[in-house]
């Protein structure tokens, strides 16, 4: 809509207008938005902490963990009812997380104005949280008279488990049974098969013998990042004598010949025999889904449960993970742990939960509810055990074959997530039959030692 | 050129309802036409829905008998406990009433701001009207994963995180609307504002008794899209709330199956399908509210 | 000595320029307060954090630990990573295979939906029904049907015999999984969208066309096809710029696919975010996106708009 009657000059001069009325416009904008985020910041101060427990007595500390049953909040508060009768004036308020999500929400709690006061973190992903200075140190905390001797009961590789840098900053708290092979006896038996774990070698054959003479797949192992398949792959690594890292991790270690000649074996299984379904065909629920149904025959997978194996309808046996040495086993353990945070503002009260829940009564009620077990003298499992459930019976032998002889935590370190991801990225590469595993163990070198490089 | 020696037998299509849906003169065989097209449709139909009958079945099965070959395609033998477990041991309702919460206060805010701005970037003349569109023009073009991160220190530094209002305030910088409906209303005809500022009305009035009635089909699509697409909404709501009750449905589903006790393709199946039967009520009962609505005539320009 | 106030002609500029800056400033203020609501939103959520990606593509650290700067580190680091050229091809690859089929068979589905005569309701919704689920929800319906025992996409290969396809672990399958997700859900948007601008089309053009003697084939070519161009182009670019920026399926359905197969450069950020916690290379990534997927729409319309000009030259 133009004026026509306006002479040019005038013309020149309106132009300015609007724009001089513009930057009026934003800068009142402005103010007025800095205004309202300065009341809304203010206003958004939780009254402190300090006046709230003078106020009512009970301090409410934060306890971020992830779900293990469906409801998870009254799980929580029943299975730790012991530590309200000592300390009754705490109470500990359950923040999920979800296992698939976590590592978002692990670092969407840690950057919230409300930081989690207790932590469990599995998969030691609490390395990376301390690396970046989020975790409070327990070094002195640990020599307390009440805790001490717990600590000592604890195995050392366990102690190391929760150690970065010379700094303890994380306590174990649960672990399961790690690594092994769930093996199903009656479809062995149907196939001829007389050894299915002295070695690699033998559950090869064990495999193809399934696969030829009774049509179910004869290995099956979580092959999929998404599945958590490093967990499995771990243990191999182990058995073939060598480690993720070298001894200061600073490099990989994981290119040597023997860990080539493992993963060529466990290559055959897909790529040759294809007794194996393919990675990423069946995800672990589909996995346990062809194992419940006894449709597998050996499957690889991290953390037998309970719950799993009660009601299959035919015999089987946990057993270690062989790998090409015959009689050498591995099993590769991701052990719980629980930390406090270094902005938490209890914690006093957030030692105290810690302190107890690491003690054996403090785990009697999560071992018998879950069927976790707590390496070590702390632990109660040997009474929990109902030798007269076949499970059971085997779950004690597995105990103490795997987790006590064999069973070992990752080194901690920082990058575990991404170099997990190549492991399980390469490794999955190749079981799909797109490159050999001397190739794999190469670029999943190279690639780790470039993570290495990389700040936190 | 005589057009009246063929007599149309329906009538002219030139609006915006497409609920009366107006075939073209029926030349050509329609023999052939009429089967070829329905055949065409037939596919075209059971492709879209038939996934979702597929997991129907699914959901009232035992997941274990899945595995049988060959496969039983009816859910024999029937159970309902995938479903009674989902509603119990899950706050299923509770997702579903925050995203129809939130899915409903983000679509009635956006409509009214973005019908505002689209009428001033359409009918108005201000400075910096060009580089402003520019600008929104551009953010269409920005992916949401990118400002997670920033969005959640803005939000929390804001003070609203893990509110309602960290899930309705930033959906509604999506720039879609704004763009629609400026399209729309630039393409109804010319002086229809003109006389309205001749009898001296004021733009507020211009807008709200002339501009918006003209363009109500255009608002309901851009409701529709809206709300459709904060049910579908699913990294913003991880990122942006933390505890359970604050949950919408695309979270609450990707954390299903906690326990690994039973192989719970069942509950996963009832999920999909409560879901996406409850989305699909919601939806339809929006459509007979607005009747004759065009469903994006208003994107000619 | 001639003053302006002396000046009657002068006097009137004066004072018609005061009322004309009056005008103005009043429209400016007018149509600014229309739009300040969505600026003030569009400006807290959507530009500041846009500025602060731009600022965080040049730190480490951040969101648990201070930032440091560092530089030009990270974007040095984007250019020796491989992962990042097969994601750009992939987002490419995807939109240029994802749009033409949509749109093909969009503008096959509207066809026939234009010659239904009643009963078209029921119809559109079922084709409107994939997009209207919810793309988690959506994703998982997916996962069921690919699965290798119960799954309907291997009932065939199992009744031949062939082992299943691995839709999720071998690369080329994944590939195509996201794709038919993408285009299954497509359809029903944008089948209708070309439905509306068909009918739009004027009916004496096919009376015309008719009169001259042109089949069904013919009609649809030189009058549908050219009636619809407008809106056409339109909703080409839109689906293009959306189809640039899937992020949902992929992360449901493969998440970045079997070592980066089906990785866009949108779910590799998202990774490097959230999963290894590089938020300074995660704001690279990003940006690199915006400048391709900006660069990639400038070229799209101008390749349309001097198509459109040539067109115009030649008639």
């Amino acid at each position: 809509m133009t004026d026509p009657e306006v002479p040019a000059v005038a013309e020149v001069r309106a132009e300015r207008f609007p724009r001089q009325t513009l930057l009026r416009r934003a800068a009142a904008v402005g103010l007025s938005l800095s205004g309202a985020a300065a009341l809304a910041r203010s206003g958004a101060a939780a009254v402190p902490a300090n006046v709230s427990k003078l106020l009512s007595g009970v301090t409410t500390i934060n306890f971020l963990k992830g779900p293990w049953v469906a409801n998870e909040p009254a799980f929580v508060q029943k299975t730790i009812q012991p530590f309200y009768k000592k300390f009754p004036n705490i109470k500990v308020q359950e923040v999920e997380y979800q296992w698939s999500t976590r590592v978002v929400d692990l670092t969407k709690a840690f950057a919230s104005p409300s930081v989690p006061d207790v932590t469990y973190f599995s998969a030691m992903y609490w390395v990376r949280f301390a690396a970046l200075g989020a975790l409070q140190p327990l070094d002195t905390l640990i020599k307390d008279p009440d805790f001490q001797p717990v600590w000592n009961t604890i195995p050392p590789k366990l102690q190391k488990s929760g150690t970065y840098k010379g700094h303890v900053y994380a306590i174990p708290f649960v672990t399961d049974l790690g690594s092994a092979h769930m093996v199903n006896l009656d479809l062995l038996k149907k196939a001829g098969v007389k050894d299915w774990s002295s070695s690699l070698e033998a559950v090869r054959a064990a495999a193809k013998a399934v696969k030829q003479k009774t049509g179910a797949w004869g290995f099956g192992m979580e092959a999929t990042f998404a599945d958590g398949s490093w967990q499995n792959i771990m243990a191999f690594i182990q058995n073939a004598g060598a480690s993720v890292y070298n001894s200061d991790l600073t490099q990989a270690g994981l290119n040597t010949p023997n860990v080539v000649k493992t993963f060529d074996l466990l290559r055959d299984m897909w790529v040759v025999d294809k007794s194996a379904p393919g990675p990423g065909l069946y995800n672990s629920q589909g996995l346990d889904g062809l194992w419940r149904a006894g449709k597998l025959a050996i499957y690889n997978v991290y953390s037998p449960q309970p719950p799993e194996l009660q009601g299959v309808k035919f015999k089987f046996d946990v057993l270690p993970v062989p790998g090409i040495f015959p009689h050498k086993y591995g099993s590769y353990l991701d052990i719980g742990h629980l930390a406090m945070s270094a902005k938490s503002q209890h914690q006093a009260e957030a030692w105290d939960f810690i302190k107890y829940e690491s003690t054996p009564q403090g785990l009697y009620p999560w071992e018998k509810a879950l069927g976790f077990f707590y390496p070590g003298a702390r632990s109660n499992s040997a009474g929990l055990f109902n030798t007269k459930n076949a499970f059971q019976r085997v779950y004690k032998k597995a105990y103490n074959d795997i987790v006590l002889k064999y069973a070992q935590p990752s080194p901690a370190e920082p990058h575990l997530a991404a170099v997990s991801q190549v492991i399980s990225d390469q490794f999955q590469a190749m079981a799909s039959g797109s490159q050999t595993a001397a190739q794999t163990t190469k670029n999943m070198q190279d690639q780790i030692n470039t993570i290495l490089k990389q700040p936190v | 050129m005589a057009g009246d020696s063929k007599r149309l037998r329906f009538p002219r299509y030139g609006g915006w309802p497409l609920a009366e849906l107006v075939p073209q003169p029926a030349f050509g065989r329609r023999l052939y036409k009429g089967t070829g097209v329905a055949l065409a449709l037939a596919v075209l139909s059971a492709v879209a829905v038939g996934p979702f009958f597929y997991v129907l079945s699914i959901s009232f099965r035992n997941s274990i008998g899945l595995f049988n070959y060959p496969p039983h395609w009816l859910p024999v033998p029937f159970i309902v406990s995938n479903y009674t477990r989902l509603v119990t041991q899950f706050p299923f309702w509770r997702w579903i009433g925050n995203t129809l919460l939130v899915a409903t206060s983000v679509t009635l805010i956006k409509v009214v701001i973005d019908s505002m701005a689209g009428y001033a970037f359409a009918k108005l003349e201000f400075a910096g009207r060009r580089i402003a569109f520019g600008v929104i023009l551009l953010t269409l073009m920005v992916p949401q994963a990118m400002l997670l991160i920033p969005l959640f220190f803005i939000v929390r530094d804001l003070g609203i995180y893990d509110t309602y209002w960290a899930l309705i305030l930033p959906p509604l910088a999506n720039p879609i609307g704004v763009f629609m409906l400026r399209s729309i209303i630039r393409g109804l005809p010319k002086d229809v504002d003109n006389a309205a500022r001749v009898d001296n009305c004021n733009e507020f009035q211009i807008y709200r008794h002339v501009v918006l009635p003209l363009i109500k089909p255009g608002l309901v699509v851009v409701a529709t899209i809206t709300f459709v697409a904060q049910f579908s909404s699913f990294v913003w709501p991880l990122v942006g709330t933390q505890s359970a009750n604050l949950q919408v449905l695309t979270v609450g589903l990707a954390s299903l199956n906690p326990d690994r006790a039973s192989v719970s393709y069942g509950l996963i199946a009832a999920a999909s399908v409560l879901s996406t039967a409850i989305i699909t009520v919601v939806f339809l009962m929006l459509q007979s509210q607005f009747k004759g609505t065009s469903l994006l005539g208003a994107l000619k320009g | 000595m001639a003053t302006i106030a002396s000046n009657p002609d002068a006097v009137e500029l004066r004072e018609l320029s005061r009322a004309r800056r009056r005008y103005l400033l009043r429209r400016s203020l007018t149509a600014w307060a229309f739009l300040l609501p969505e600026v003030v939103v569009f400006v807290i959520f959507m530009l500041v954090p846009v500025g602060w990606v731009i600022r965080q593509s040049f730190l480490s650290g951040g969101v648990l630990s201070p930032a440091r700067w560092a530089g030009l580190a990270n974007w040095k680091q984007a250019v020796h990573d491989p992962m990042v050229v097969q994601a750009a091809e992939n987002t490419v690859l995807f939109t240029a295979i994802i749009v033409p089929i949509i749109f093909t068979l969009s503008i096959a589905a509207a066809s026939a939906l234009r010659a239904v005569k009643r009963g078209g309701a029921p119809l559109r919704a079922a084709i409107y029904f994939p997009q209207l689920i919810p793309s988690v929800a959506a994703a998982q319906i997916w996962l069921f049907m690919i699965h290798p025992d119960f799954g309907v996409l291997n009932v065939v290969n199992r009744a031949l015999h062939h082992p299943p396809i691995d839709f999720v672990g071998q690369p080329h399958p994944a590939f195509s999984l996201v794709v038919m997700f993408e285009v299954w859900r497509g359809i029903g948007y944008w089948s209708l969208f070309i439905l509306a601008a068909m009918l739009a089309v004027p009916t004496n053009q096919y009376e015309a066309a008719t009169l001259d003697g042109a089949g069904p084939l013919r009609r649809f070519w030189h009058v549908t096809l050219p009636g619809i161009q407008s809106p056409l182009t339109v909703a080409v670019l839109l689906s293009a710029i959306s189809a640039l920026q899937i992020f949902d399926s992929i992360y449901i359905l493969t998440n970045g696919g079997p070592n980066g197969a089906t990785q866009s450069i949108v779910t590799y950020m998202f990774q490097t975010v959230f999963q290894t916690g590089e938020v300074g290379y995660g704001a690279v990534l990003g940006l690199t996106f915006l400048i391709l997927i900006i660069v990639l729409t400038a070229g799209l319309v101008l390749f349309v708009r001097r198509r459109n000009r040539l067109q115009a030259e030649t008639l």
